[in-house]
C-alpha cells in the first residue's frame, strides 16, 4: 500500500474547464492484440457526462460495455490491450497519459467502480470493516481507528443494521445484497464524483435489486455524484438513467437521452432490443420478435456495419460502408446509414407506450429534424 | 391451451415438502438436528399441453420442486403422480419408463452439455437410452430434431464449444424433445441467455409445444418470461407456494402481498410507466430456510403483517375460480398506498 502524497491534489476538487463537460470520451479505441488476431473491444465509444447524472449503458454480453469502462480506468493489462485513439478527459485531464501512480489517485478517489460479483470482488481474508476504510487509508491517509470509525458509519449509511458489530465479520458472513451494499460503502467510501456500477444487480433477487437501486439513487441525491450503470436489463436504465448508450460489438450504435431511446430511437439494433423483451400485457400476449442470428466475433468483424447480418433492413451499402454517427441538434446520435431518413424511422420503429398515444409527444407525424430532440 | 378444467392432470403433486440436513461433514449430516425446508407442502397440478410457470427468488425451492418431481432427488414427504402414479413410490425400471415421457432442460448450457461428446450423439443419448430405432434411424431423428429447433442438420458431428449460448440451449431443447415426452420441466432455460436470444429460444419452445403439446414446468426468476410463456403461474416463497392463478389474473389481480411486491420490484422497461408507478420496496433479505419463521412465513418482510401472521400458518384458500392464495389477508392488491410510506 502506498502512502498518501502530502503534496497531491484532489482531481476532484478542481473546476471542470469552461465549456467542457465532467467527463468526456470522445472516439475512444483500445483493440487487444491476441494470437488469434487483433480483436475490436472498443471502437470509437464517445459521450459525455456531467454531475448528478446517470448514464445507462446498454448492450448484450461482448459488446464492450466493461471493457470500455475497465479501459477508462486503466485496468486494462497492456499488453495484450492497446489505446488505438481517442480520448479520455476527466475535468479536463487526460486520464489515458497518466501514470500509474496518477491513476491510483484517481481510482477510488475521483472514480469508483462497482463489480457485478459482490463474492468474487472482495477479499475473502479481511473484515468487512478493514476492506471498506482501505480507500480512506490510502487516499486520505487516515489512521486505522478513523478509517474503521468510518467504515462504521457508511455501513450504516447503506443500510446494514448492526454495524459496529458487522464491521468486524467476514465477506462470507454476508448475504449477496448485503455484499453489494458493502461495495457500494466501499465505493462511496472517498465521496467520488463519478461512480462506474458494473452490472450491480445482475446477481441479486428482484426484491433485493429495487434496494440497491434505491439506495444508489439515494446516494446520488446526496452526493451529487455521477453514476455509470451497466447492465443488459432495459428495464433497469428506464428507471435510473437519464442517458443511455446502446452499444453493440464494441460500439455505441446509438446515444441519447432516455426519451430518445426509449420513445425516439433511430438504430434498427435499438429497436430489436426493445422488440425481444416479453412485454407487461394483459389482455393478449403477442410473440416476441427476437433478432435473428449471434453476435458477431470481434476478432472477424463484417464489413460495413457490425450489426448489418442480424439487420431486417440491411441494404447493399450496410455491408459495406461502416456508418458513422448521424448526430442530431440534442446530442443523440445513431450509427445507421438510415438514422436521417425519418420516413424509413417512422415505418419501422417498434411502438412504445408513447407512440400509442397514451401520452401524445414525439408521435412520429410531427418529427421533423430541426425541431426535433426534447431537452437534453 | 389453458382449457384445464376437466381434463385429468398429467401431473399431480400432493402435499409435497423436501428438507435436507443442514450441517454437513464427516457423518453428511446424518446426525444433524437441524434441517433446510426446502419446499414445504406443495401442491399443484400440471394439465396436457399447458405451461406451469412456477416463479420466486433464489432460495425460495422452485428448482428442488422441479427436481424432486423427476425424482432426481426423493420427496421427504408429500406425492407426485405422473399420469396417475405415484413416481415416489417407482422401482428403476419404472423410473426409467416415467423419464421417457418426462424430461429436463436445465439452465446452464455450457455446464449440461458433455464437451466430449457430438451433438448428434447428445441429442440421440436418451433415443438410445431407451433403446429407440436402429443406429440410422435414430440419426435421420437427429437431423430432424436439429432441423426443428434452427440448427444446421449438418452440424451433427461437431462438438459443443463450437456452439455459442444460444444454440447449446437449443441442443439441450433437442435432447428432450428427442423421445416426444409428455412433460418437460424448463429450470431457468433463458436466464443464462442475453435478450435477444432469450427471444429466440422462447418462441422455439412456444412452436415445439403448438407442434407436439407438450406440457411445460417452467421455472424461472424472471417475472415477464415466466408471463410471457406461461398459461398458469405459481409463485413461491421460502418453499411455500404462495398465490396460483392464470396468468392474467396473477398479474391484474394479485391477492398476496408477496406477489404484489414481487410485481411492482420489476422494472419495466418504459421511462413513462416507471417514473410514475409506486414502488413496494421490501425491507431486509429472505430469511434462511433452516427455522423458517413461525406461522406466514412471509411475515417478517410483509409490509401489512399483523399479530395473527406470526402465530398462524395461513390456509391455502381459493379466492376465485382457480385463483389460490395463503394469506391471512388476502384480497386484491392487498398492499395498499398508505401502507408504502415514500
Amino acid at each position: 500500500m502506498k502512502k498518501n502524497d502530502k503534496n497531491y491534489v484532489d482531481l476532484k476538487t478542481q473546476p471542470i474547464p469552461e465549456g467542457q463537460h465532467l467527463l468526456e470520451v470522445d472516439d475512444l479505441k483500445m483493440y487487444f492484440h491476441t494470437e488469434d488476431g487483433v480483436v475490436h473491444a472498443v471502437d470509437g465509444v464517445s459521450y459525455t457526462l456531467d454531475r448528478g447524472e446517470t448514464l445507462g449503458v446498454v448492450g448484450e454480453s461482448g459488446s464492450g460495455k466493461s471493457v470500455t469502462h475497465m479501459t477508462i480506468m486503466g485496468l486494462i493489462p497492456m499488453p495484450p490491450g492497446k489505446i488505438e485513439g481517442g480520448s479520455v478527459k476527466y475535468r479536463g485531464h487526460s486520464l489515458l497519459d497518466m501514470s500509474e501512480e496518477e491513476m491510483q489517485h484517481v481510482r477510488g478517489n475521483d472514480i469508483a467502480m462497482i463489480f457485478q460479483d459482490p463474492m468474487t470482488s472482495l477479499n475473502p481474508v479481511y473484515k468487512i470493516g478493514k476492506q471498506v476504510g482501505e480507500g480512506l487509508r490510502l487516499h486520505r491517509g487516515y489512521s486505522k481507528q478513523e478509517a474503521l470509525k468510518r467504515a462504521t458509519e457508511l455501513l450504516d449509511l447503506v443500510g446494514i443494521p448492526q454495524p459496529e458489530k458487522r464491521v468486524n465479520e467476514y465477506p462470507h458472513q454476508f448475504s449477496g445484497g448485503m455484499r453489494q451494499r458493502v461495495m457500494i460503502a466501499m465505493a462511496l467510501a472517498c465521496d467520488p464524483d463519478i461512480l462506474i456500477a458494473d452490472e450491480p444487480t445482475t446477481a441479486l433477487d428482484v426484491t433485493i435489486q429495487a434496494q440497491i437501486i434505491e439506495l444508489m439513487q439515494e446516494m446520488q441525491q446526496k452526493n451529487g455524484n455521477a453514476i455509470v450503470m451497466i447492465t443488459h436489463d432495459l428495464g433497469v436504465v428506464a428507471d435510473m438513467a437519464d442517458k443511455i448508450m446502446v452499444m453493440y460489438a464494441g460500439r455505441p450504435v446509438e446515444f441519447g437521452t432516455a426519451d430518445e431511446i426509449f420513445y425516439e430511437s433511430r438504430h434498427p439494433y435499438t429497436w430489436g432490443l426493445i422488440r425481444s423483451i416479453p412485454e407487461q400485457a394483459v389482455d393478449e400476449k403477442k410473440p416476441l420478435t427476437p433478432i435473428h442470428g449471434n453476435p458477431p466475433s470481434l476478432v472477424n468483424l463484417p464489413a460495413g456495419c457490425p450489426f448489418a447480418p442480424r439487420c431486417p433492413y440491411a441494404q447493399d451499402i450496410c455491408h459495406t460502408e461502416r456508418p458513422v454517427h448521424h448526430t442530431r441538434p440534442s446530442g443523440h446520435y445513431s450509427a445507421c446509414h438510415f438514422a436521417d431518413d425519418d420516413e424509413f424511422v417512422k415505418k419501422n420503429a417498434p411502438d412504445t407506450s408513447r407512440s400509442r398515444g397514451k401520452i401524445a409527444t414525439g408521435t412520429p407525424d410531427t418529427l421533423d429534424s430541426t425541431s426535433k430532440g426534447g431537452e437534453a | 391451451m389453458a382449457q384445464s378444467t376437466d381434463r385429468t392432470p398429467l401431473l399431480k403433486v400432493e402435499h409435497l415438502s423436501k428438507e435436507f440436513p443442514a450441517e454437513s461433514g464427516v457423518f453428511g449430516g446424518r446426525f444433524a438436528k437441524r434441517v433446510v425446508s426446502a419446499v414445504n407442502d406443495v401442491s399443484f397440478e400440471i394439465y396436457p399441453g399447458e405451461t406451469f410457470g412456477l416463479v420466486g427468488e433464489s432460495g425460495c425451492g422452485k428448482s428442488t420442486t422441479g427436481r424432486t418431481i423427476m425424482r432426481l432427488t426423493n420427496p421427504t414427504s408429500g406425492k407426485v403422480f405422473f399420469e396417475g402414479r405415484d413416481v415416489a413410490a417407482m422401482n428403476k425400471k419404472e423410473l426409467k419408463a416415467m423419464r421417457r415421457n418426462m424430461q429436463f432442460i436445465f439452465q446452464d448450457p455450457y455446464a449440461s452439455l458433455n464437451p466430449r461428446m457430438t451433438i448428434g450423439e447428445i441429442v440421440s443419448e436418451p433415443m438410445t437410452i431407451h433403446g429407440v430405432g436402429t443406429k440410422e434411424e435414430r440419426m435421420r431423428r437427429v437431423r430432424e430434431l436439429l432441423d426443428v429447433v434452427g440448427l444446421n442438420p449438418e452440424h451433427i458431428n461437431r462438438y459443443p464449444h463450437e456452439f455459442s449460448g444460444g444454440q447449446r440451449q437449443r441442443i439441450g431443447i433437442a435432447r428432450a424433445f428427442a423421445l416426444r415426452p409428455k412433460l418437460i420441466i424448463c429450470d431457468e432455460p433463458v436466464s443464462a441467455l442475453d435478450v435477444s436470444i432469450q427471444a429466440q429460444v422462447l418462441n422455439l419452445l412456444k412452436d415445439l409445444q403448438d407442434q407436439f403439446g407438450t406440457a411445460y414446468l417452467f421455472i424461472a426468476h424472471d417475472l415477464s418470461v415466466v408471463q410471457h410463456i406461461s398459461d398458469r403461474v405459481a409463485v413461491m416463497y421460502l418453499g411455500k407456494m404462495v398465490e396460483v392463478s392464470d396468468w392474467r389474473t396473477l398479474y391484474t389481480e394479485p391477492h398476496h402481498p408477496y406477489t404484489q411486491s414481487l410485481l411492482s420490484a420489476v422494472p419495466v422497461p418504459d421511462p413513462d410507466i416507471q417514473k410514475t408507478r409506486k414502488r413496494i420496496i421490501l425491507a431486509g433479505d429472505p430469511p434462511s430456510p433452516i427455522d423458517p419463521p413461525s406461522g406466514c412465513r412471509f411475515h417478517t418482510r410483509c409490509p401489512i403483517a399483523q399479530e395473527i401472521c406470526s402465530k398462524e400458518q395461513p390456509e391455502w384458500k381459493e379466492v376465485a375460480d382457480g385463483h389460490y392464495c395463503a394469506c391471512h389477508f388476502a384480497q386484491k392488491f392487498p398492499i395498499k398506498e398508505s401502507h408504502i410510506d415514500l
